[in-house]
């Protein structure tokens, strides 16, 4: 380390803290960096200032928007009667791919794991109530991750939704499309045969 | 590099990079381990859900003498708790409890047969056992057994100052370190363990953890046992458990 100038040190212990990046990886892009013309760096900062600046969380939603409320809890042309809750901002991406679905998103910003110390209170869920008793969702979609961590959340949230009356439905959990049934582990493939669905 | 082959039970998993995990496991022949599994964070991971929390595996390994992280080859699952901890928030968290108590509290690499097996009749009476009080119940025999099994449980029926017995119709008194006391030597002071909770704990000692369960036991009793072991956890741990204070709350119903 002590090999490089100063400010190249510092670049790269910075780079070092983004998730995934491991030393070796910092190093080639700081050199990279420092290789780009200044055309090209100026972009990024730009980008990552504005990120930094611009994005706020959509206090209906608490999806990641530049505007409050967020496109997706404004658009006329979506059904105000469904939402669909998730863990992070990005799982709405997935969902939208789908082009299936119209209706709302809920975003918790986590999912519940005692082992990690995160409970209902380090969770958006106030929120999500204060929808509910609005009075007009028919339908909560709980899209949490199919994990036990996923289960919990979607079990605690359920209990906790079902005295406020919507129909609160679970996404399926079972065999990957493009998969072979012969790689499939027991839990899938239980989950897979008790979502099973009539033809 | 030399392969391992054991039954385990994968306790927890930490992301590391973009594909891979941390796993802690507890093994059968080997104790406590921790290892990698390449790519088991892609959602076409050949690890499927054998990586939940207290999933029974039969795991292979290569280790290399001198390196704390084992790699994993394969883990298939032997039995799985998924659908134990998705019967209810409450069960998940009981299950993430224990999960942490033996990923926390045990050293690396000292098998421990016995503790393996609690696990294993831990398990299988939690699962047998739906009723939601029960739960607490079977949670403070796990814990108590676990103390027991590594050498930290107090032996209540001797005096750890004076060496004279304590017998089973008066109380022993616990010292901050979770040594034993007669009423002599502790002048009254320290944890009170009454003859009612001794009563208890040695059926928990007598007890298969199904048949525990079916006993009647006041809450009051298992809060108390609760809070005794868990002060000698702490002690021995030195800090808390993250997923005790939650847990706490789900028992005295405030979530
Ligand atoms: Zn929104
Ligand atoms: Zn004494």
């Amino acid at each position: 380390m002590l090999d490089y100038a100063e400010p190249v040190t510092k670049l790269i212990d910075e780079l070092k803290r983004l998730p995934g990046i491991g030393h070796k990886s910092a190093q080639r892009l700081a050199f990279h960096l420092l290789r780009a013309d200044r055309a090209e760096t100026a972009r990024l900062i730009e980008a990552i200032t504005e990120v930094k600046e611009r994005i706020i969380l959509c206090s209906t939603c608490n999806n990641i928007t530049d505007v409050d409320p967020c496109r997706y809890c404004t658009s006329p042309g979506r059904d105000q009667g469904i939402i669909l809750v998730v863990e992070e901002p990005f799982n709405i991406v997935a969902f939208e791919k789908t082009r299936e679905y119209k209706g709302l998103y809920h975003v918790l910003h986590g999912a519940l794991s005692p082992i990690r110390g995160i409970g209902p209170d380090d969770l958006k869920i106030k929120n999500l109530l204060e929808r509910l008793r609005a009075g007009e969702v028919r339908e909560i979609i709980l899209a949490t991750n199919p994990n036990t961590e996923g289960e919990a959340t979607a079990n605690y949230l359920s209990k906790l939704m079902r005295p406020l009356g919507p129909r609160i439905t679970r996404i399926a959990m079972g065999i990957p499309v493009g998969s072979d049934l012969e790689y499939a582990d027991e839990v899938t493939m239980h989950k897979a045969l008790a979502n099973r669905h009539e033809m | 590099m030399p392969l391992q082959t054991t039954q385990a039970y994968v306790l927890r998993t930490y992301t590391l990079a973009e594909a891979d995990k941390i796993c802690v496991f507890l093994t059968r022949d080997c104790g406590k381990v921790r290892g990698v599994a390449h790519g088991a964070r892609k959602m076409k991971s050949r690890f499927g859900s054998a990586l939940e929390p207290l999933t029974e595996v039969a795991l292979t390994y290569f280790f290399k003498e001198g390196r704390e992280l084992v790699s994993v080859s394969t883990c298939d699952i032997t039995r799985s708790s998924f659908y134990i901890a998705s019967r209810s928030y409450e069960t998940a968290s009981a299950l993430a409890y224990m999960a942490e108590l033996l990923s926390e509290f045990l050293p690396d690499n000292e098998p421990n047969e016995r503790l393996y097996r609690l696990v294993m009749a831990a398990l299988a009476a939690i699962e047998a056992t739906p009723e939601a009080d029960k739960l607490w119940q079977l949670l403070r025999y796990f814990e108590t057994w676990l103390l027991r099994l590594t050498g930290y449980f107090p032996d209540l029926a001797q005096c750890a100052a004076c060496q004279t017995g304590i017998e089973k119709n008066v109380s022993a008194f616990l010292t901050v370190e979770g040594s034993p006391r007669c009423l002599h030597c502790s002048s009254g002071r320290g944890a009170v363990v009454d003859t009612e909770m001794r009563h208890v704990i040695s059926e928990i000692f007598r007890a298969h953890p199904h048949e525990f369960a079916t006993q009647l036991i006041p809450a009051k009793r298992l809060q108390q046992i609760g809070e005794m072991n868990y002060q000698i956890i702490r002690h021995a741990l030195e800090r808390d458990l993250r997923s005790r204070a939650l847990l706490k709350q789900l028992a005295l119903g405030q979530l």
